[in-house]
Order: C-alpha cells, then sequence, then structure tokens
C-alpha cells in the first residue's frame, strides 16, 4: 500500500514532531510537520501531500491565510485541508458539522485513533 | 442896696462932720436926701434892672458925680482926699473880689495914715477927720468893690446865661437832629425785627423739617463739636441707648462706654484733614456688639462734624456666613460638596441639624439623605417616607416650610423628630432644571429657631446650587452607568478573546500531551527508547507549558491592587538585574545602565515592579539570541508637551508640567513590526515559542504599571532594538475627598 502523504502545518514543534511519529508508527502515512507558516505553500509545494492538515491559530500567519494561499495555487487547490484547531472542542465540531470557510475542521484534542478517522475521511480521493 | 445906704450915710456923715452938723449947706444935705431918696426909689426897682450892668454903672458913675460934686461943694477936703477917693474907686474897680478890695481899701486907708502922719498933717491919729473919712473911703472902697464885684459877677452870669442859652440851644438842635435819625433807626429796625422774625419763622421750620428727617432716619446720628461734646443726637440714636436725644446735649462723647471704637474714630476724624470719611466700627448696644458704618462729614468750617451710622450688622453677618459656607463648599463636587455644606451650614448658623436630601421616587413618597450632619459628626445617610413629616410639605408643597418651635406637636406621626427632640425646622425644596422637585435641605435644631430671614435667605442661595449639583451627580452616575456597560461588554469581548487564548495557550500542550500519552501506550518493547525518551521529554514540557500559562493567567487576574511603599527605583532596577543575571550570562548580554541620581521616592510595590522589570529584560535578552547590549536607564522628566495619554486637566492621566520618573529597557534586537506593536499588550501575544513565552508578560506588566498610575510605551529605537519606556508619578497629588479641617 502506497503511503499516503499529509503534511502537517503548526508552530508547535512538540505536537507535530509526537503526532508525526504516532502517524507514521501505523504505516499508513508518510507525514511531513512544517512549523513555519510562511514555508506552508513551499513545503506544499514540494512535498506534494495528499492531505494538509493546518492549524489555525498561529504566531505569525493566521491558518485562514495559509489557506488562502494554498488554494490559489493551481497545484494545490485540489488537495483537501483540514483545519486543526486547539479553541474548538470535539462537540463543537460535530454541531458545526466540521467546516469553517468551506475547509473541515478538527479539534486538536484528540486521540490519534480519532484523528485518523477524519484523516481518512477527508483524504477522500 | 443896702450898702448904698452905707455909703450914703458915710458920706452924710463925713459931710456933716466936717462942716458940723449945724453948718453944713443945703445943697449937700439936699444932695444926700436925693441920693438917699434914690436908693429907696432902686430898692423898688426889679431885679432884673438893677442887675443889668448898665443899670450899675450908672449907679457908679452917678453916684462918683454927685459925691464928687458933694465934696467939691464942700471946699473942704483937699485934692488928695479926691485922690485918695478916685484911687479907693480905682482899686475896687479892678478888684477881682471883695476880699481883695477890701484889703486894697485897707492898704490904702493905711497908707493915707501913715502918710498924713509923716507929713506931720496931724498929730493925732484919732483926730476926727481921719476918723471920718477912713470910714467913708473904706465903705466907698467896699460899696464900690461891692457893686462892681456884682456887675462883674452879672456879666458873668448873663454871659454865662448867653452861653448856657447858645448850649441849650445847640444842644436842643443835636436832640432835635439825633431824635429825627432815632426814629430813622428805629424805623430801621422795625424793618429788621420784621424780617428777622420772618427768618426765624422759615428757620423754625426747616429745622423742625430737618428734626423730622433726622428722627425718621433709620440711622444713628450725632453731632458733635470739635471739642468732642454732643450737640445733638437723633430720637434713633438715643433710643437705642435707651435715653432722650437731649441727655446727650453737651456731655462729651464716650460717656456710655459703648463704643470706644466710635469715640477714637471721632478723636481722629476731628484731627485729620479730610472733611468726609466712612468707616466701620463695632459698638455694643444690649450687651450684644454690631457692626455699624459710621460715615462723617464736617460742617461749620471743621468745628463740628455729623456722624451717621448705619446698622451693617445683620448684612454683616449674613455675609460672614455666606463667605464661610462659600469658602467651605466651593472646592468640592459631588458627594464632599453636600457633606460640606450640610457641616457649615449648621456650624455657621449655629443650628444643630443640617441636611440635603433627594428624592427616591417621582411621586415624592420617598426620600434619601445625600448628607447629614446631627451636631458634631455625620450621621448615616438614610431612607424615609415623606408622610406626616414637615418634608412632605417641602416636596408636595414646593416651597420653604417653617417651623420655628414646637414642630413635634406638629408632626406627631415622624418618629425621628421626637427621638432626635427636634424642637424647629426650615427647609426649602430644590429643582431641577426643568422645574421638577427633586430633592430639599433644610435645618432642624433642638431649640426655638429665630432668623427667619437671615437662614431662608442662605438656604435658598444654595438651593440653586444643590440642585444643580444634584442634576450633575445624576448624570454623572447615569454616564457612568453606561460606560460601565460599556466597559462589560468590552471586558467581555476581552475576556472572550483571553478565554480563546488561554484555550489555545492550555490546549496545545494538552494536545502534545494527548498525543504522547497514545503514542506511549501503544509503545511496546520494541520502541526505540531514545524515541520513547524524547515524547516523555516532550510531555514534561508541555505540562510545564500548561503550567506556566495558568500560573500567568493566574498573575493576569491576580494583580488588582498593589501594596506600595516608598522605594529607592534604582535599587529595585539592580535587584532586577541580578535575577536575571544567569540568563544575562547565557545569552551573552551585557547591561549598559544610566541610573539617574537623586532620584525621589516612589511608592511601588517592590515585588510586582520587580516582575515587571524582570519581565522586561527577559524580553530584552530574547530578543538578542546572539547576545548584545542591554541598557538600563533611570532618569526624572519634566512633560513640556501634549501627549496621547498627557492633557492639560486634572483628570488627564498625566499633565503639562508635571516631573516624572522614567525608566528605558532598550534592546539591540530586531525590533517589533510595527503591525504587531499595536497588539503588543494583548494577553496571548508572543513572538516567542518557548516554554517562557507565554504571552502573558506584557500584559501583566502593563496591568502592574496601571496599578501604580503610571504609563508603558513601547516602540522600536532609531538604531533598531526595542526601547521600553516606563513612566511613574512623582508626587501623590491625590486630596483625600474627606470633611475639611474644622480649625481651617
Amino acid at each position: 500500500m502506497q503511503k499516503k502523504r499529509i503534511l502537517l502545518i503548526d508552530d508547535e514543534p512538540d505536537f507535530t514532531s509526537l503526532l508525526k511519529l504516532t502517524l507514521e508508527k501505523s504505516g499508513a502515512y508518510e507525514v511531513r510537520e512544517e512549523n513555519r507558516a510562511e514555508h506552508a505553500l513551499a513545503a506544499a509545494t514540494a512535498f506534494k501531500p495528499d492531505l494538509i492538515l493546518l492549524d489555525v491559530m498561529m504566531a505569525n500567519v493566521q491558518g485562514g491565510e495559509v489557506a488562502a494561499q494554498l488554494q490559489a495555487d493551481e497545484m494545490l487547490k485540489e488537495t483537501p485541508v483540514v483545519f486543526l484547531t486547539a479553541v474548538v472542542a470535539k462537540e463543537e465540531v460535530k454541531k458545526r458539522s466540521g467546516m469553517i470557510g468551506g475547509h473541515p475542521f478538527i479539534a486538536k484534542l484528540t486521540s490519534p485513533e480519532q484523528l485518523m478517522v477524519s484523516i481518512e475521511k477527508y483524504l477522500g480521493g | 442896696m443896702v450898702l448904698r445906704y452905707t455909703l450914703i450915710i458915710a458920706m452924710a456923715y463925713l459931710l456933716l462932720v466936717e462942716h458940723g452938723f449945724s453948718s453944713t449947706p443945703r445943697v449937700l444935705l439936699l444932695l444926700i436926701v436925693a441920693a438917699l431918696a434914690s436908693n429907696v426909689l432902686i430898692s423898688r426897682l426889679p431885679p432884673r434892672i438893677t442887675n443889668s450892668t448898665g443899670f450899675n454903672s450908672c449907679i457908679v458913675v452917678g453916684d462918683t458925680v454927685w459925691i464928687t460934686v458933694a465934696f467939691l461943694y464942700s471946699g473942704v477936703f483937699g485934692a488928695e482926699f479926691f485922690y485918695l477917693y478916685f484911687f479907693v474907686l480905682l482899686v475896687a474897680a479892678i478888684g477881682e473880689n471883695l476880699g481883695l478890695i477890701v484889703v486894697g481899701v485897707i492898704a490904702v486907708c493905711i497908707g493915707y495914715i501913715s502918710v498924713s502922719y509923716a507929713t506931720g498933717g496931724t498929730s493925732w491919729l484919732w483926730s476926727s477927720q481921719l476918723l471920718i473919712r477912713i470910714p467913708f473911703l473904706f465903705t466907698a472902697g467896699a460899696f464900690y468893690g461891692h457893686l462892681v464885684n456884682r456887675v462883674r459877677r452879672e456879666q458873668h452870669r448873663a454871659s454865662e446865661e448867653a452861653q448856657a442859652v447858645t448850649r441849650l440851644e445847640k444842644i436842643q438842635q443835636e436832640l432835635a437832629e439825633y431824635s429825627s435819625q432815632l426814629e430813622q433807626v428805629n424805623m430801621n429796625l422795625e424793618r429788621e425785627i420784621a424780617e428777622r422774625k420772618r427768618a426765624e419763622a422759615a428757620f423754625q421750620e426747616a429745622r423742625d423739617q430737618l428734626r423730622a428727617v433726622l428722627d425718621a432716619v433709620p440711622a444713628s446720628v450725632s453731632w458733635i463739636s470739635s471739642d468732642l461734646k454732643y450737640l445733638g443726637v437723633n430720637r434713633h440714636l438715643a433710643a437705642l441707648y435707651k435715653f432722650v436725644p437731649e441727655a446727650f446735649v453737651g456731655r462729651e462723647i464716650g460717656f456710655l462706654k459703648t463704643s470706644p471704637e466710635f469715640t477714637e474714630y471721632v478723636r481722629q476724624f476731628f484731627t485729620s484733614p479730610v472733611t468726609e470719611a466712612s468707616q466701620e466700627i463695632i459698638t455694643e448696644i444690649d450687651g450684644s456688639l454690631r457692626s455699624f458704618l459710621m460715615i462723617a462729614r464736617k460742617y461749620s468750617q471743621g468745628h463740628a462734624a455729623v456722624f451717621a451710622g448705619i446698622d451693617i450688622d445683620e448684612r454683616k453677618r449674613a455675609e460672614e456666613t455666606l463667605r464661610m459656607i462659600v469658602e467651605g463648599t466651593s472646592p468640592t463636587i459631588g458627594g464632599d460638596f453636600f457633606r460640606s455644606l450640610v457641616r457649615h451650614l449648621a456650624v455657621t448658623l449655629q443650628i444643630r441639624f443640617a441636611f440635603v436630601s433627594e428624592l427616591v421616587d417621582e411621586q415624592g413618597k420617598r426620600l434619601r439623605t445625600l448628607a447629614f450632619w446631627k451636631g458634631k459628626d455625620f450621621g448615616e445617610n438614610f431612607e424615609y417616607g415623606t408622610k406626616g413629616t414637615p418634608c412632605e410639605d417641602v416636596i408636595i408643597g414646593k416651597e420653604v416650610s417653617y417651623y420655628p418651635e414646637g414642630v413635634q406637636k406638629l408632626f406627631p406621626e415622624d418618629p425621628w423628630l421626637a427621638e432626635a427632640r427636634v424642637e424647629s425646622y426650615l427647609g426649602i425644596p430644590f429643582f431641577s432644571s426643568s422645574g421638577k422637585v427633586i430633592g430639599h435641605m433644610g435645618v432642624m435644631h433642638d431649640k426655638p429657631m429665630g432668623e427667619e430671614h437671615r437662614i431662608k435667605s442662605i438656604l435658598t442661595i444654595f438651593a440653586t446650587r444643590v440642585g444643580v449639583e444634584l442634576e450633575r451627580k445624576r448624570a454623572e452616575e447615569e454616564l457612568r452607568a453606561t460606560q460601565l456597560q460599556l466597559m462589560q461588554s468590552a471586558k467581555l469581548e476581552s475576556v472572550g478573546r483571553l478565554a480563546a487564548g488561554v484555550a489555545h495557550e492550555v490546549k496545545n500542550p494538552l494536545a502534545i500531551i494527548q498525543q504522547g500519552t497514545a503514542y506511549l501506550s501503544q509503545a511496546s518493547f520494541a520502541t526505540d527508547e531514545d524515541t520513547v525518551a524524547l515524547v516523555l521529554e516532550k510531555m514534561e514540557n508541555a505540562v510545564n507549558r500548561a503550567d506556566g500559562v495558568v500560573r500567568g493567567l493566574l498573575d493576569f487576574s491576580a494583580p488588582t491592587s498593589v501594596e506600595v511603599r516608598p522605594a529607592e527605583l534604582n535599587a529595585v532596577v539592580e535587584q532586577s538585574l541580578l535575577l536575571v543575571k544567569h540568563e544575562l550570562v547565557k545569552a551573552h548580554v551585557s547591561v549598559d545602565k544610566v541610573l539617574g541620581e537623586n532620584l525621589p521616592l516612589l511608592k511601588l510595590d517592590r515585588h510586582k515592579i520587580e516582575q515587571v522589570f524582570v519581565n522586561l529584560f527577559m524580553n530584552a535578552i530574547q530578543a538578542m539570541p546572539e547576545g548584545g547590549m542591554l541598557t538600563v536607564k533611570t532618569a526624572t522628566k519634566k512633560l513640556t508637551e501634549l501627549g496621547s495619554d498627557v492633557g492639560r486637566r486634572k483628570t488627564d492621566g498625566f499633565r503639562i508640567g508635571e516631573t516624572l520618573i522614567v525608566v528605558e529597557v532598550e534592546d539591540a534586537g530586531t525590533g517589533i513590526p510595527d503591525e504587531e506593536l499595536v497588539r503588543v499588550f494583548d494577553p496571548f501575544f508572543t513572538t516567542k515559542r518557548t516554554i517562557k513565552g507565554t504571552g502573558l508578560g506584557l500584559s501583566v506588566t502593563q496591568k502592574i504599571i496601571e496599578l501604580h498610575r503610571g504609563m508603558i510605551d513601547i516602540s522600536n529605537r532609531q538604531e533598531g532594538g526595542v526601547r521600553v519606556a516606563l513612566m511613574f508619578k512623582t508626587d501623590e497629588g491625590h486630596v483625600d475627598a474627606e470633611e475639611t479641617n474644622p480649625a481651617h
């Protein structure tokens, strides 16, 4: 099985490294982490991920902006983007039917299993 | 003419003797008889003729003639006898008076005798010739002497008489003149008298008028002579001292001993050259002192002056009262104003209670006191119903209510009046600018209250101000309520932001921990030990971070107050530098200290300020990861221009002319981009991604500085890096709005 490529854009290095560990341990994914939002576009172009996990609240650049950048990019606009947010609780995700600005979002405080379920869901095509 | 008889007899005797009695010639005898007869005739003549000079001359001449004729006819007598005879006549003629004549005649006779004797004519002294001739001569001399004398006397008398007559005539003339003059004078006098009577009448009228005016004038008028004696006083003055006006006339001023000031004033006025003056003096009337305005004016070339005294005591006292109250209340506003006012009112009017109250409801059924003075101190403000109280009249009736005494009896339903033993009451309402009653103010006393007019006037004056003040207070309260609401919503917003920030800052570490635990729970012995260690480390860091956030949050919420004490700012700076010394060394950051000298002591919460400095120093250190220079400066600075926080009014944060203490912390890092400068104090805003970067530092710092009533400003330096400036006020200019000092 070919590993799906996940691009993690989040300014918390500890979080992204741990998540990468967990995701890659499953064997299903190849994860690249990018902690600097300004390099997100470059990283995406280089890595050509199947899914981008994007933190909403970052220090310098907000997630939304990054999403817009990705959307603007010819090659990347098709790539599914999922927001990761520490602000919103699991319950809320359900309530909002998991969408922010056209993109789905997942709460950060989710167990890795749950996370992987969501990833699979959004990987789609 | 008796003497003439003597002469004639003497002549007769002589002739008879000479001739012998029998042989005397008849002619001679005839002559003698004729002479006698003539003498008889003469004696019959009226004295008027006999006294006249002419008649006497005739007699003399006549006698001389017939005697000479007789002698000649007799032929007996020798020439010398004639000589003698004429000599005697001469002596008689020229003799001044009879005495001298007699003497002269005697002398002649003695002369004749001696000559006769000497010539031997006779040898016998007592010869009959001599005896007869000498008496004759003597008699002739005497008679003629007498005659002459008489004539002379007559003449004298006649001339005197004539003189007297002319004198009399002159006198009569003069008298007539005087008489007519007198008449003239009399006429003039009568005219004058008539005029004078008229003038006097007019004068009297004027005097009466003046008197009436003086007595009517409600001032104490006295007129005093320059020797300091009363010339008079008007009835008003006399009545004041319970005398009649007349009792003053002639007395020396000061005899009543009620006003040494007045006595002195009068004295000075007379010795000074001015003709008009005025002055306030104090005098004792009925045992109490009263103020008078004395107006003085000289008249009668400075020999007298009139003094009019107007009682200004009431007005002065009202002025005094007003001034004291205004002084006591003018600098205050708000609650202090009301308190100040009631206190001053009570104290100055010397009344026990004073209060200001506002309506609680529109209908005026309930009142709440804004300030209440109960004699020695303020009472607690309270609410009460107006029904059955004197306040009800004031509020409902919208006018002054005055109960000089017995107010408890009039309002038996008011328990408070009885409890406080109130005897008298005066209340006055005050109005909003729209004319509605919004409250009332008044005074109450535990004794009957007099001076209604004075108290009412004073209260009225302040009622306006109180009304205005109350309106202002209410408007202010409304404003504050609105402001509070705004602040609430703003706070809610920031709280919302804060909550979001906190959630983020805590959830990230939690997410890490979760991932970590998930990983570890699935770990097996095959798992790489190093990886496990790494995961555990990351988890530990996350825990610490979360802890840090919470602590920071507590710190953020905690400083609602600071405990300040005077401290040396430079010492705090030094202490803070010590606290970060380790970090400074580790980061290779050197410190440039430029600390001002003789900085005044600042009231600081030392611990919190250290926290602030540590925060700033740490930020600076973290801005220079490759090392660099950290500059710390302290200095005093005088504000000379307006700024965002610097204004002109007392209510602004800082004012021009104010002296501040400024602390500047500068680093040589990269600075903060302009768009982030504005957000730099936002909670959880941070450019740091390390444990130390909770993002709470500057917001807490700002809060602490604000609690010290200071200001923090962050800007980029021209030479690169960031400058953080802290500004503190040097003086605690805030006046306690307490009761003003009673000794003031």
